[in-house]
């Protein structure tokens, strides 16, 4: 039997762009409200700031991404006496 | 658990060419042709994304390291006498004030002796909390979006680069171009999404949403045909590589002195090594690429290792997909877990540090576990033992490649595999990689302020180019990407288990190290020489 209104192309586009639609809207109210919101939480506001005064960017995947850098913690060799 | 065959590493006759590797190009037939027999030879220099990687990484480490050569003021010498003069006096002045008034001093000079000309050209995106213009820079009036023409100068730089390897393999601007700025953009969203101050400090980093915006429209609406010419995985990654190349410089090995050495070099290898065969023989899990990008991703250092890793052996995107997000997630749950653990038993701010250093994956989160510990010796320790794993990103890499063309594809193509096979077969952009790597470690310790010249080049021009284009690699891989493929790689949670198991091990081996190291063999030396 056929239907009375056929689907067209355009009819099956619906779905998916009000798919990515729905993603689009949940970026925009988790990174525009929920995280914001989430950010001015004195903890999390306190911990960003320790990190900051550290210069350590949590995020950062290799070493050469932290502005922080470490000194030397130990020598190579144990010292010999002259 | 049921054995299953090795169906996806399955040669075929004209490797390299599965066609869902990270080496895939099936979305990019019209951009270039795929890697053939014809290639063999000469022609390999100019017609494959292996040697372009090495050229566009070359090209970009010259220009950047000269324009800072260049720069240098007349008179490094005597500057570089007034830092060691500085940096000894401050350590003997008692008034906080002048203190830090002296380290001030100290670090101008620093920053003095090696300008580097791109760096207000070259920018990451900044951190923000409720406004995401603030991502774009702040200019000196408030104006949120000072950095757009740098972000723009970065996009055309890469557009330029990219359509130099891109035309000469065979492809057409036309195509290229426009699809490129499509990418480009979306890679900027990606790295808008990243920088929310909630989402860094939680360790979250940019290829995880990356990936996000590349799934939501793959996933959707689909990748638009026009967009993918731009999908150029590979091609973004093992030039993102050679940059990371020059970054790993060997005399970061010596700053915790021979027991980080032990702690860093000796259990991860035996990590990754044991993960692969347990991933094998044990869990049976069906792609051994995917077996060794999980255990690389999680006894090295995380995402950058996972990258280095799937490109050396041509893991699928779906694969290296899967063992990123994996070891974000644990990253960022470890991040809290293991310094409140270390608190709660008591255990010494060295040896904690430099277990968290060789146990959690990523750098960043390894520095802010350090933080969370209250101690300066654990968060250098921990970022020490980190960045000294760091290091073995390259031989791993290497050693790897070297082990897939020569042992894996061997076994599975059953055929004896000669010298002339290996260096074919062999991913050359490892080369470029390996020599970068040589290079600038020889620059930082042969030249007049060398370590200030090649650590101006890093951290103000390839760092923050390396990061953009692995950026975009991740968000080709989510528009290369859909869910039902991804779902198909969790084999009813196998590589989950196996990230378990080996992480497992890895917290064992690298405790009983740190404490056989720290505390046991090395405890007299560590008692009269740590700062």
């Amino acid at each position: 039997m056929t239907s009375r209104f056929p689907i067209t192309a355009d009819h099956k586009k619906i779905k998916p762009r009000v798919q990515l639609a729905l993603v689009a809207f949940g970026i925009i109210v988790v990174w525009g409200f929920v995280l914001p919101w989430f950010s001015r939480q004195p903890n999390v506001s306190s911990w960003n700031q320790r990190l900051e005064e550290k210069k350590i960017d949590a995020s950062a995947l290799y070493y050469a991404e932290l502005e922080y850098e470490p000194e030397q913690v130990l020598p190579m060799w144990p010292k010999t006496e002259d | 658990m049921t054995d299953t065959t090795d169906t996806d590493n399955q040669p075929s006759d004209d490797w390299p060419s599965d066609s869902t590797e990270l080496s895939d190009d099936t979305t990019n037939d019209e951009v270039s042709p795929e890697v053939t027999s014809e290639h063999r030879g000469w022609s390999q220099l100019w017609m494959t994304e292996d040697w372009w990687a090495v050229w566009l990484g070359a090209v970009i480490l010259t220009v950047s390291f000269l324009a800072v050569f260049v720069s240098r003021p007349s008179d490094v010498d005597t500057r570089l006498e007034a830092i060691a003069a500085k940096s000894k006096e401050i350590p003997s002045i008692d008034d906080g004030d002048a203190k830090n008034a002296a380290q001030k001093e100290l670090d101008a000079l620093k920053k003095s002796i090696a300008p580097n000309p791109f760096k207000s050209l070259v920018t990451k995106l900044q951190k923000w909390d409720d406004n995401p213009l603030a991502a774009f820079g702040t200019g000196k009036k408030g104006l949120t979006g000072a950095d757009v023409p740098a972000v723009i100068a970065i996009g055309l730089v890469s557009l330029v680069l990219f359509s130099l390897g891109v035309v000469a393999m065979g492809g057409k601007i036309e195509q290229f171009a426009p699809a490129f700025i499509v990418l480009f953009l979306l890679t900027i969203l990606a790295m808008v999404l990243s920088a929310q101050s909630a989402v860094k400090a939680l360790g979250l980093s940019y290829p995880l949403w990356a990936i996000l915006i590349g799934l939501s429209i793959s996933n959707t609406v689909g990748t638009p045909a026009f967009l993918k010419p731009a999908a150029r995985t590979e091609f973004y990654i093992k030039t993102g590589l050679v940059l990371l190349g020059a970054t790993i410089l060997l005399k970061k090995l010596l700053a915790l002195g021979l027991p980080g050495i032990f702690v860093s070099w000796v259990v991860t290898p035996i990590v990754l090594i044991s993960t692969y065969i347990i991933g094998q023989k044990i869990l049976k899990i069906a792609s051994k690429t995917l077996n060794i990008t999980i255990a690389a991703d999680m006894s090295v250092c995380g995402v950058s290792a996972a990258i280095a890793t799937a490109a050396a052996c041509k893991a699928k995107k779906e694969e290296l997909t899967l063992a990123v997000t994996m070891s974000m997630i644990f990253t960022a749950g470890m991040m809290f877990a293991m310094p409140l653990f270390i608190k709660s038993v008591g255990m010494s701010d060295l040896l904690g540090g430099a277990w968290m250093g060789g146990t959690i994956d990523a750098t960043g989160a390894v520095a802010a576990a350090g933080e969370l510990l209250e101690s300066n010796v654990a968060l250098e320790a921990a970022v020490i033992v980190k960045t000294i794993q760091n290091v073995l990103i390259g031989v791993i890499a290497f050693g790897v490649a070297i082990y897939w063309v020569t042992f894996v594809e061997k076994s599975e193509s059953k055929a004896v595999v000669g010298v002339g096979e290996i260096w074919r077969r062999f991913p050359k952009f490892v080369l470029g990689f390996m020599a970068a790597s040589i290079v600038f470690t020889i620059l930082t310790t042969t030249l007049t302020a060398g370590d200030e010249m090649v650590s101006s080049m890093i951290k103000g021009t390839t760092k923050t180019l390396g990061t953009w284009f692995f950026a975009m690699a991740f968000v080709s891989i989510g528009l290369e990407s859909n869910f039902r493929e991804l779902a198909k790689n969790m084999q009813g949670g196998r590589p989950l288990l196996l990230y378990i198991i080996g992480q497992s091990i890895n917290l064992i081996l690298t405790l009983a190290m740190a404490w056989l190291m720290f505390e046991v063999v090395f405890a007299d030396f560590v008692k009269e020489n740590l700062k």
